[in-house]
């Protein structure tokens, strides 16, 4: 069953969209959501049917907050790996911030295609009961 | 100097990003471990105001249905159903959802109840939804043999997908999990005194076997 993983990038910029910009992190997550229930009734991430997925380089998608009213445009960037149907949280950004979000997105896609164990955690498994995990800073 | 471009993709290079935490079955479950309890709470009712919209939405996309052809459908502007999917359930217009699912070719049925407590109350009212519908097929069937015997092969087949999908749910149980594939065997007596197993021969497990006669 398709699951989430995330990046410490995007808990950096969840922390600061939580605090600035929450309707906006609400909308995109919403999306997320979305994208994920399609995901798990069989249907493929591409080519995107939600006019909230845009496709970018390297089979990164960015999800936008449309959906929400009077909401300034953000992309949540997920890398969907079909193999270990595993959902990647690579970062949240703005139009400032695209480019580079782009290729911080390129690199980490690169990277975990060529990790045999990619997907998987340390019990390979879902958890939702333990407390958040302390690995990531505040940057 | 460097370039714009440069920059970035030096940047890119200095900080690789790096999986974090643990996989998460929902985006819920990943809020509420991310976030404070109270931004999750907030995040949960941002997607129980939009519970009906997001379904429609999903239905519209898995038929790769796109708002333009939907508009057409429901001879409206393209406008509409964009801001129809824009919205809160509580801003939407009775009459529009109507029209929306139709266009979709979905059957819309509003269910009355009393509130329910708990899952058990939801299972049992969902199983009284099951017997109306098998005691409408009985009724068309009437005295017609052939349609009765249809009626009655179709009824043992819904018991049966219901017992795979029972066990598909016990299976996840703890104590469940640490057997292998312990199965759910349940047979039914039917008035022709017949016993038929519900479920298929390979799963069946004399020491878990129980017998559930049919009224």
């Amino acid at each position: 069953m398709w699951g989430i993983l995330k990046t410490d990038q995007y808990l950096r910029r969840y922390k600061r969209y939580d605090k600035k910009k929450k309707n906006e992190l609400n909308a995109v997550l919403n999306n997320l959501d979305i994208f994920l229930v399609s995901l798990r009734s069989g249907k493929k991430p591409k080519p995107l049917i939600y006019g909230f997925l845009h496709g970018e380089p390297s089979d990164v998608i960015a999800i936008d907050q449309t959906g929400g009213q009077k909401l300034a445009a953000t992309r949540l960037y997920v890398y969907p790996d079909v193999d270990t149907e595993t959902v990647y949280l690579l970062t949240l950004g703005d139009k400032s911030t695209q480019e580079a979000d782009i290729q911080d997105c390129e690199q980490f896609v690169k990277q975990i295609r060529a990790d045999p164990n990619r997907g998987r955690t340390k019990d390979n498994g879902y958890d939702d009961e333990d407390e958040g995990d302390s690995q990531e800073g505040d940057g | 100097m460097m370039t714009k471009t440069k920059e970035t993709a030096k940047k890119a290079m200095d900080r690789p990003m790096r999986v974090v935490g643990k996989k998460y079955a929902s985006v819920s479950a990943l809020v509420r471990d991310t976030a404070e309890a109270e931004v999750a709470n907030e995040f949960d009712k941002y997607q129980a105001d939009r519970r009906l919209i997001n379904c429609l939405t999903v239905i519209r996309c898995a038929n790769e249905v796109t708002q333009v052809e939907l508009a057409k459908r429901m001879d409206c502007a393209q406008s509409k159903v964009s801001k129809m999917e824009s919205s809160t359930d509580a801003d939407l217009n009775f009459g529009d959802i109507i029209s929306y699912a139709r266009a979709l070719k979905q059957s819309v049925s509003i269910t009355f109840a009393p509130a329910r407590k708990n899952g058990g109350d939801r299972i049992r009212f969902l199983i009284e939804c099951i017997k109306h519908e098998l005691d409408k097929l009985a009724k068309i069937a009437g005295d017609d043999k052939t349609i009765g015997d249809a009626v009655e092969a179709y009824a043992i087949e819904t018991v049966q997908n219901m017992v795979k999908l029972i066990e598909e749910s016990l299976d996840r149980l703890p104590h469940r999990m640490q057997q292998s594939n312990a199965p759910v065997s349940i047979e039914v007596e039917c008035d022709r005194g017949q016993r038929l197993p519900l479920n298929g021969p390979k799963r069946v497990h004399k020491s878990a076997k129980k017998t559930a006669p049919v009224a």
